[in-house]
């Protein structure tokens, strides 16, 4: 019998950790998970749920409506047509078209379901049930403002952000489309292409030379004496299977490695690349965030890779100089340069400053943590002094703001091996000032050299964003 | 109006689920330290019946040592056998016991030798790979001599002792305690509830109610608590 | 181990008193009562039905527990669980249910199913040679699970064949003959494996059992088929205590879901929708989805009762009951009823370690552990922690074969608690005879 009961209690202590494990899941999956799942264009609920609910108002984080409800009850956006279109991605709409949109993402707290203020639900006297409004961190003359800018023809994003809190300050993405002006789901899923489509969140690239930010910080942390070395590039590098050369076939002959960075020669980082290994270089790329999947509380942020075999030495040097298999979203690379200025410490994303029940006050809610620690503040501090170089006397020069510390990083990623095709135009960078600590990332696909059209834009969006006083 | 009842309610029913789900945690772990207490100071729960070792030269066992047995178990010398004997003789696990209508019948484990001395005279082997015992009879494994006394026994065989606190406490593993939780503390350790006065929970004194019947302090008081004797489960 | 000491009167009453369920029988019919006053308000005309509910539940709950009680000295604290879940079961039904007949169905069920259970309980204190009578069981059980076979009785639903479908002149009745082969495989188990099994003996049980299972391979029953292997698994290795073979068993068990999946295209959709159910939300992944989207809208506390849309998850009211409970109720009130069956089976498991007999022990085990497992099967395929089968939440499920074949096994335990009890007063008594005479 006592040979029975231990072998019970054994299979008893099983059973009740089975049942530890399945309760502890469950409660963690759902917290974290739930939002993404009542957001999906098969929720029914939410369907219903507005045409018997009053659905809060977005406003942008100086209180202008970017959306409301109106007395008849039907949705109305703002009223000026570029703002609306500016933010149109970011915003959302209620048939669900962009899907990662505030309206959709958010929909559980627009429409009071989630149970946000318990003693609204208790003692509101209005008969209507009312939704939460929410308070956008993003600023609606700005986006105004980039959107207008934004080179015509060209499709591409403009993420802004402050680089010391994660807010976003605008997200454009081009093409646009007009809430206003969708009929019913079906007219409008015929209707424009991927106007829909958020490209700083959702918008997977190859980011070219931008990403000489994560290889010049993988080579800092594990290559003792790097910065002191001189590099030679004679315009070719060949190596097992294939050469690299520089951009337009430039020849940049002796550098340093700060004056590498700033010039964005090929050769250096392909060699820098093969000397870290695939191993190392990955592993700084993962603490940025590469491979990771991506949980954030305000909004949904695809997740950037990078391959971790690289079998062969091509797939590494490329690699190394953003090409190759590794992909990259505006959004995340805007939080890479935010890093930077940050002393290494990447932060969270964030979309809503506040949440406004219906009869006025404020709901208090937990913000994310900052994503983490992605580099060494020593290391960061040297990155950002390259990145300002690049800006005063490298390819990025058309990013100067005078009066101010703009630093950044072009890229002219290619996507094609086409040789006719253009590249796609990148600008990562920053303003490094405590009053305007605005980050920037901004992508012109086919726009050609990242040094022309990605820097001007990112010029013209970060002077107005000083203006405004954001 | 409906609606804001109902949404009034989902708070009362969350509260109303997590209060029950509470207090029947803790009947259960009450529950579980109230049987421990009792097995821990009424060491012969749940007995049929017991051992009387007669003799054991050679091993560890005392003459006289006792050992209560439940309906079944085995007998040997590893610490999971429920009659545990050192002595040479006894193989780490040497024979299976269970009761029947009419006493005990013991197996032994594959080719382990033992007999049984009858009360009234006879040595009987195992035939068919067992041999039934009754109250009073004597089973020999080896060396080392037990004689079972089976508390439901028409009438007791001879003369019982009664039984000494201190030897039938240092023969029993205290260790092997069966505790579905494990954490709470070893009983042994000192702490001592019947002293303490228990830990201060209420409890209905009220016979009448019936969700609420405290066990009897008295024997006599089962005979009204429960119509049907206990002690007639078991049928002679 | 302490000097033993005599005990004071107060000390050893307070020791011996059983703790009172006596908050958790008002806390619930509390529930009770609100729950269905509140739904029968949830349209503009009264619900008549609801209002009866509310009325009769409590009652009956009454009755029961105090017919038990008064019976024989049962375990009072887990019929309080048990009417818990059926609390729960009616309540969510009546909310949910499109047609007033379901939950009228499921409490007539559950009345039905506590006589049952007065039965099992009867059944349990039976003074049997139970290994001839498992003999009988089992030649009892093969013609039962073999019924959905007979043409004319067989009724293939969901793509399975276990079913059976009696028709009593219009009246027609289905039934899931599997339910009630559980508690017979348990006891023809417990009483083969029990008290130290020989060779042949343990042989006979694992052939019966493998048999069965065999049987509902072929009519595609893999719910209820997962759920008999793995008690057989766990009774065999409760009662011989041999691990190696046990985990032999279960490696035997899970080379043929293996060659299941490879072969049989209804698991391979199965896996396909638990591992990526957003990739085709509106064919394959169309239940899981629902279910966690109904899941996620409860949020904490619930939608309410009566305000979700709990009908658009498939199987509302079988397999998905319990995202409809999580719906409706919140992430607090499904976790709190997740921790109910957790508590039946710790109850349940005392009960075992406190049997006097192998068989009684085997038979309490094996129904607790059936009872957990088919708990954390359905729950972890509604949260998709585990790919969905269709097994029912015991108790909380619509289906009255279901309901029929727990209460049975549950008035087995209960039963057996009450044996438990009894041999514990005969215990007292003899110490007091022992000890001379009073305490």
């Amino acid at each position: 019998m006592k040979r029975l009961q231990r072998c019970m209690r054994m299979v008893g202590i099983l059973m009740l950790c089975v049942f530890t494990f399945t309760a502890c899941w469950f409660a963690w999956t759902v917290q974290s998970q739930s939002s993404r799942w009542i957001a999906t264009s098969y929720n029914t609920r939410l369907a219903a749920a507005r045409e018997s609910a009053r659905a809060g108002d977005i406003y942008d984080c100086t209180g202008a409506v970017l959306a409301t409800t109106d007395e008849d009850g039907n949705r109305v956006y703002n009223d000026d047509k570029r703002t609306r279109r500016a933010v149109s991605q970011t915003v959302g709409d209620t048939l669900s078209m962009s899907g990662t949109g505030v309206e959709s993402f958010h929909a559980a707290t627009l429409l009071g379901l989630s149970g946000e203020s318990v003693f609204d639900t208790l003692f509101n006297p209005s008969p209507v049930k009312e939704g939460n409004s929410l308070r956008l961190t993003i600023n609606a003359e700005l986006s105004r403002y980039i959107h207008k800018e934004f080179p015509d023809g060209y499709d591409g994003a403009v993420s802004l952000i402050n680089y010391k809190t994660g807010e976003i300050l605008a997200m454009v993405s081009m093409p646009y489309y007009d809430p206003e002006e969708l009929e019913n789901r079906a007219e409008a899923a015929e209707a424009s292409g991927s106007g829909y489509l958020n490209r700083n969140t959702q918008g997977q690239y190859t980011p070219g030379s931008v990403f000489k930010i994560v290889t010049l910080a993988s080579a800092l942390e594990f290559l003792p004496g790097v910065e002191e070395r001189t590099y030679e590039c004679n315009g070719e590098w060949e190596y097992e299977g294939g050469s690299v050369t520089c951009a337009g076939g430039a020849v940049h002959g002796t550098l340093t490695l700060e004056e590498a960075f700033a010039e964005s020669c090929n050769i250096v980082f392909a060699k820098l690349a093969y000397e870290l290994g695939a191993q190392r270089l990955v592993s700084t790329a993962e603490s940025f965030g590469f491979n990771d999947v991506f949980q954030f509380q305000d909004l949904i942020v695809y997740d950037s890779s990078i391959d971790t075999q690289m079998p062969t030495v091509g797939d590494l040097v490329w690699s190394g100089v953003g090409q190759g298999k590794t992909l990259v979203s505006p959004l995340h690379m805007a939080l890479i340069a935010a890093s930077v200025a940050n002393d290494g410490v990447m932060p969270s994303p964030k979309l809503i400053a506040e949440v406004i029940t219906p009869s006025g006050s404020t709901v208090l809610r937990t913000q994310d943590p900052p994503y983490g620690r992605v580099m060494y503040s020593s290391t960061a501090a040297t990155i950002a002094r390259y990145m300002y170089t690049t800006v005063e006397s490298g390819t990025a020069t058309r990013a100067q703001i005078s009066g101010y510390r703009v630093c950044g990083k072009t890229g002219s990623a290619q996507i094609s091996n086409d040789s006719d095709a253009q590249t796609n135009a990148w600008f990562a960078g920053f303003v490094y000032d405590d009053a305007h600590p605005y980050a920037i990332s901004v992508v012109v696909e086919e726009g050609g050299s990242g040094s022309r059209r990605a820097a001007e834009l990112a010029e013209k969006a970060l002077k107005k964003a000083i203006e405004l006083g954001v | 109006m409906y609606e804001r009842l109902a949404l009034w309610m989902r708070y009362f029913f969350a509260l109303l689920a997590v209060l029950f789900v509470v207090r029947a945690w803790v009947i259960t772990v009450r529950d579980n330290r109230r049987a421990r207490v009792l097995r821990a100071w009424l060491p012969e729960t749940g007995t049929i019946g017991e051992w009387l070792v007669l003799g054991a030269p050679g091993g560890q066992e005392r003459k006289n040592a006792r050992c209560p047995i439940l309906n079944e178990g085995t007998i040997g010398s590893s610490r999971r056998c429920d009659v545990r004997l050192v002595h040479p003789d006894v193989l780490r696990e040497h024979a299976y016991f269970a009761a029947t209508e009419t006493g005990l019948r013991v197996r032994p484990v594959g080719e382990a030798p033992l007999c049984v001395e009858s009360q009234v005279g006879g040595v009987y082997h195992p035939a068919d790979g067992y041999v039934d015992m009754a109250d009073g009879d004597v089973l020999v494994l080896g060396g080392l001599r037990m004689m079972l006394t089976l508390f439901d026994a028409p009438r007791p065989a001879r003369e019982v002792p009664p039984p000494s606190p201190q030897r039938a406490r240092t023969r029993r593993a205290p260790a092997e305690e069966e505790e579905l939780f494990a954490g709470e503390e070893d009983y042994g350790a000192g702490s001592d509830p019947f002293l303490e006065g228990g830990n201060g929970e209420e409890w209905d004194d009220d016979l009448e109610d019936d969700l609420d019947a405290p066990f009897p302090q008295k024997a006599r008081d089962t005979e009204k608590l429960w119509p049907n004797d206990a002690n007639q489960t078991r049928k002679r | 181990m302490a000097k033993r000491r005599k005990p004071d009167a107060q000390a050893l009453k307070h020791a011996l008193t059983r703790a009172n369920p006596h908050f958790l029988v008002i806390a619930l019919m509390a529930f009770q009562v609100t729950a269905m006053l509140l739904l029968a308000f949830k349209t503009d005309t009264v619900d008549w039905q609801a209002i009866g509910f509310a009325i009769a539940m409590p009652i009956v709950s009454q009755v029961v527990l105090r017919v038990f009680i008064r019976l024989w000295p049962v375990d009072r604290t887990l019929l309080v669980l048990i009417l818990f879940l059926c609390s729960v079961s009616l309540i969510t039904l009546k909310d949910i249910a499109r047609s007033p007949v379901t939950p009228g169905e499921q409490g007539v069920f559950m009345l039905l199913g506590f006589i049952v259970m007065g039965f099992g309980i009867a059944v349990a204190r039976l003074r049997l040679n139970w290994r001839k009578a498992s003999i009988a069981l089992m030649c009892l059980a093969v013609p039962v699970i073999l019924s959905p076979f007979v043409p004319g009785l067989g009724n293939r639903q969901y793509g399975a064949l276990n079913w059976i479908q009696v028709s009593l002149g219009g009246f027609s009745v289905t039934a899931q003959p599997s339910e009630f082969v559980k508690p017979m495989l348990v006891i023809c188990l417990a009483a083969m494996l029990g008290n130290h099994p020989g060779i042949r003996r343990a042989i006979l049980a694992l052939a019966f059992a493998a048999g069965l299972c065999g049987v509902l391979l072929i009519q595609s029953d893999l719910g209820a088929l997962l759920i008999y292997f793995l008690t057989t698994v766990a009774m065999f290795y409760v009662a011989t205590s041999r691990l190696g073979l046990s985990l032999a068993g279960i490696g035997a068990g899970a080379a043929c879901a293996v060659i299941a999946y490879k072969t049989m295209p209804y698991v391979q959709r199965r896996l396909q929708s638990f591992l990526d159910p957003w990739s085709d939300p509106m064919a394959t992944g169309y239940q899981i989805v629902q279910a966690l989207i109904a899941i996620g809208s409860g949020g904490l506390f619930g939608m309410g009762l009566g305000l979700g849309m709990p009908r658009n998850i498939p199987l509302y009211h079988s397999d998905f009951i319990f995202a409809a409970i999580c719906e409706e109720f919140g992430l607090i009130f499904a976790v709190c009823l997740l921790i109910v069956y957790a508590l039946i089976f710790m109850r349940a498991l005392t009960i075992a370690m406190n049997a006097r007999t192998s068989f009684h022990s085997l038979v309490a085990f094996g129904i607790a552990f059936m009872f957990a497992l088919q708990a954390l099967i359905i729950v972890g395929g509604n949260i998709r922690l585990i790919p969905l089968t269709g097994v029912t939440l015991p108790l909380v499920s619509a289906g009255g074969s279901s309901i029929i074949g727990t209460m049975a096994s549950l008035g087995l335990l209960i039963g057996i608690s009450s044996l438990n009890a009894e041999a514990e007063v005969t215990d007292l008594r003899r110490m007091e005879w022992r000890e001379g005479g009073g305490l």
